[in-house]
């Protein structure tokens, strides 16, 4: 089961705003259906 | 793309975000990748509550067009679900507050074709001809909304 990371970590004034990805698409899906949202997936290549 | 504040900030409020990385995530990357087609990064897919994508991102962006592509995904998401005036107050949204993005000459064609679809009314695919002709008119979309005027053929 892969886990969540949270990466692109952006710092603005000492605060950090990360992301909270996801690896699991399957679950993030889900939840998507529980909570009525979409889902934003990534295929990346850029340094995790 | 992601290191703007915006974008993350979109993101985290709009999404359920999933990164799946082409090396670090091998099998995953093969096996989603495989089931979407996802064949070069950056790639970006909207998808919605039933699992089907409803946009699709491919290569980088700046960030004002990236957020331009986000909202033009959630608006077809809600269009796909049969919302359209949610789906039309979003492709607006686009229009107006990213004008200059690619995403807005092709957010003002559906957001006609969502007034259309939530009204019956062929006015509403008159008025986007109408729209298009101060704006947008190197665009596919201007072209495409033209059969729409009056003078459309």
């Amino acid at each position: 089961m892969l886990t969540s990371r949270a990466t692109n970590v952006h710092v603005t004034g000492g605060q950090a705003m990360p992301i909270d990805w996801s690896h699991d698409f399957e679950d993030a899906l889900e939840r998507a259906r529980r909570e009525g949202r979409s889902v934003l997936l990534d295929f990346s290549a850029a340094p995790m | 793309m992601y290191v703007d504040e915006r974008v993350a900030g979109f993101v985290s409020e709009n999404f359920l975000p999933v990164r799946v990385h082409v090396k670090d995530d091998a099998d995953e990357f093969q096996r989603l990748g495989g089931r979407f087609g996802a064949e070069w990064t950056p790639t970006i897919l909207i998808v919605d509550p039933q699992g089907e994508e409803r946009h699709r991102v491919e290569g980088f962006l700046p960030s004002e067009e990236l957020l331009g592509q986000l909202e033009f995904g959630l608006a077809r998401v809600d269009f796909s679900a049969g919302s359209y005036s949610e789906a039309e107050e979003r492709f607006r949204d686009i229009v107006e507050g990213r004008p200059d993005t690619e995403a807005a000459p092709q957010a003002l064609y559906w957001a006609g074709v969502a007034r259309y679809k939530a009204t019956n009314d062929g006015g509403a695919l008159e008025d986007t001809a109408r729209a298009f002709q101060g704006r947008y008119q190197e665009t596919p979309w201007a072209k495409k909304a033209s059969v729409w005027s009056d003078g459309g053929d």
